[in-house]
C-alpha cells in the first residue's frame, strides 16, 4: 500500500494452480456446482502480502478497482472468501454463511443452545453440546458447526472419533467479531 | 451577551464558558432547555440488517430474549431500545450480522442520500461503517461503494463490520480523503460524514464538555472545508453530496456549506427529512446563503437524538 509500508502487497488474478487450491477449500464445505454458483460473474483476486488473501468482486466493484489499484491498494474488497494456504483455501467468516446456506450433510454439526454458547467463546464441543452430527466420523475432518436455527457460527475441526465419541476443535467462530474484530 | 450568566451556566452544567456563551447567541432563550437536553440519556437504538434477516424476524427473537424494542417512525428498519437484559453487542443474533447499534441520527444522514443501487458511491469518512453498512443495505449490495478512512485503527473496525453485516460491493481503503479526487471517479453519491468537535455527542460523552476549545474549531473547520472541496471533485453532474456532521458548531456545519456554495457548483436541495430544525442562515450576526434553511439540526432536547447536522446538495452544471 502506498500510503502504508507495513503492509504492502500484490494483487494479482490467480493462476489455474490457485484456482484449484480455492476451489478446493470451498468443496469441503460446499457441492462443486454451489462452488460454481458462488463464483459465477465474480471476479477473483489475491492480494499477496504476509497472507494470501482471496477476495471475489461484482463487476460493478471490479470496474471502480481498475480504476483506484493502479495508484493505491485496498484494504479490503468485495468478498473476503479466505485465506490461501499451501493446500488450499481456508474459507473466511464473511462467506460463513454463504457456506452455511449450502453446507454438505458430510460435514456439517449441529449445537445445542449450550453448544452454540461454547462455540461463540472459542471453545471446543463435545457430545453433549451436539444436536447432530455426520454419520461418517473422519479425523481431522473439516466441519461446519451450525446452532439448531441452521445458521453457520463459525469452523470446526472433528479431533476424535472414537465410538460414541466426538469432539470438535474450535478454529474460528463468530465471536471472532467481539474477540478480535474491533 | 450576558457573561455572568454563560458564567453559571458553565458551572451549573460543567461546561467550558466559551461554549455556553456561543449556545447563549445561538439559541437564546433556549439555551437553558438545550443544556438541559444534553443532560437526559438517549435511547439506543438498533438498525436491523436486511442483507441478512427480515427486521421483524430479528425483532422477535431479540424480544423473547428479553429485549423490549419499538419502531421508530420513518426508519422502517430501525428499533429503539426500551429495555434489555442481555447486552445487545454480543448476542448471537448481532455476530450473524442480523443488526448494528447505530444511532438513528446517521441514519437519517444516509436516509438523505438515498443511495440506489448499481450506483457508485464514496463515504467519505467511513469507519468504522455504521453508514457504510447502511448504504450497501439501500444499494442491495450492488453497485459500487468506495469506503475510505485515515486511521489504521479504526479502519480495522470498518473491515470488521463490512464482513459481519455482509456488505458484499465496497471497496475500502485507508487514505486521506482529501486525496480521493486522484481516482478520477465520477460518483453518484457521496456521504461525506466529517471529523468535528462532536459537542453533538455530549449526552452520551459528557468529557465533550470540557475536552475541546475555540480552536479545535478552528482546526476542524479547515479540515471540512478541504474535504467538502474533495466531495465536489469526485461527484458526477446532478449527483448528490451529503455533509453531515455531529457538530452544534456553525462554523463545521452552515459556515462549510456557504463556503462550498460559493466555490463550487453545488446546490441544496431539500433532503426530504419528517424532523430536524431548520439550518441558520444567519449565526453569530454573519449572513449566509438562504438555502441554508433547507439543512436539518437534530437537538437531544427537540429530537431526542444526538445533535447532529444533515444538509443534501446537488452538483450541478459549471
Amino acid at each position: 500500500m502506498q500510503n502504508d509500508k507495513s503492509r504492502r502487497l500484490i494483487f494479482s488474478i490467480p493462476t489455474a494452480e490457485e484456482e484449484q487450491r480455492i476451489y478446493k477449500g470451498l468443496a469441503e464445505y460446499i457441492s462443486e456446482q454451489k462452488v460454481n454458483q458462488l463464483l459465477t460473474d465474480q471476479h477473483m483476486i489475491i492480494a499477496k502480502g504476509r497472507r494470501q488473501e482471496v477476495y471475489i468482486l461484482s463487476s460493478d466493484l471490479w470496474r471502480l478497482y481498475t480504476q483506484i489499484q493502479p495508484l493505491r491498494h485496498p484494504y479490503f474488497i468485495g468478498r473476503f472468501l479466505g485465506e490461501l494456504t499451501k493446500t488450499a483455501l481456508k474459507p473466511s467468516l464473511h462467506i460463513l454463511h454463504a457456506l452455511g446456506d449450502a453446507v454438505k450433510d458430510t460435514v456439517k454439526v449441529i449445537t445445542t443452545h449450550t453448544g452454540e454458547q461454547k462455540f461463540l467463546y472459542g471453545q471446543p464441543l463435545e457430545n453433549q453440546h451436539l444436536k447432530d452430527w455426520p454419520a461418517v466420523l473422519e479425523e481431522e475432518r473439516k466441519v461446519l458447526v451450525v446452532n439448531d436455527q441452521g445458521e453457520a457460527l463459525g469452523y470446526g475441526l472433528l479431533k476424535s472419533a472414537e465410538t460414541g465419541k466426538v469432539s470438535i476443535k474450535n478454529q474460528q467462530d463468530l465471536g471472532w467479531y467481539l474477540r478480535r474484530g474491533h | 451577551m450576558n457573561n455572568r450568566e454563560a458564567e453559571q451556566l458553565a458551572k451549573q452544567y460543567g461546561y467550558r464558558q466559551y461554549m455556553i456563551e456561543r449556545y447563549l447567541e445561538l439559541f437564546g432563550s433556549e439555551t437553558v432547555q438545550f443544556l438541559k437536553g444534553n443532560e437526559l440519556a438517549i435511547p439506543s437504538t438498533i438498525r436491523m440488517n436486511t442483507l441478512a434477516a427480515s427486521p421483524t424476524e430479528v425483532a422477535t427473537r431479540l424480544q423473547t430474549k428479553g429485549v423490549q424494542l419499538e419502531p421508530v417512525d420513518g426508519l422502517p428498519y430501525a428499533y429503539r431500545v426500551r429495555q434489555s437484559t442481555v447486552s445487545l453487542g454480543a448476542t448471537t443474533e448481532y455476530l450473524l450480522g442480523y443488526y448494528l447499534l447505530q444511532s438513528a441520527a446517521s441514519m437519517w444522514a444516509v436516509e438523505a442520500l438515498n443511495p440506489q443501487a448499481d450506483q457508485v458511491v464514496v463515504d467519505m469518512c467511513a469507519a468504522p461503517g455504521g453508514k457504510t453498512t447502511l448504504i450497501a443495505q439501500f444499494m442491495e449490495n450492488k453497485g459500487a461503494i468506495l469506503a475510505t478512512d485515515i486511521s489504521r485503527d479504526r479502519i480495522r473496525s470498518l473491515r470488521s463490520n463490512l464482513s459481519r453485516m455482509r456488505v458484499e460491493n465496497s471497496l475500502a481503503i485507508r487514505m486521506d480523503a482529501t486525496q480521493l479526487p486522484e481516482f478520477g471517479i465520477q460518483a453518484d453519491a457521496v456521504l461525506l460524514d466529517a471529523p468535528c468537535t462532536g459537542e453533538g455527542l455530549i449526552p452520551v460523552d459528557p468529557t465533550r464538555k470540557q475536552s475541546r476549545i475555540t480552536k479545535d474549531i478552528t482546526i476542524l473547520a479547515n479540515v471540512q472545508k478541504r474535504l467538502i472541496l474533495a466531495a465536489n471533485q469526485l461527484l458526477r453532474e446532478n449527483g448528490v453530496l451529503v455533509y453531515a456532521t455531529c457538530s452544534f458548531a456553525p462554523e463545521e456545519n452552515e459556515k462549510i456549506i456557504d463556503y462550498a456554495l460559493q466555490r463550487c457548483p453545488i446546490q441544496i436541495v431539500d433532503a426530504g427529512l419528517p424532523l430536524g430544525e431548520p439550518g441558520f442562515t444567519a449565526p453569530f450576526n454573519q449572513e449566509l446563503d438562504e438555502s441554508l434553511h433547507l439543512a436539518r439540526r437534530f437537538y437531544p432536547y427537540k429530537h431526542q437524538l444526538e445533535g447532529f447536522f444533515i444538509c443534501k446538495m446537488i452538483k450541478v452544471a459549471a
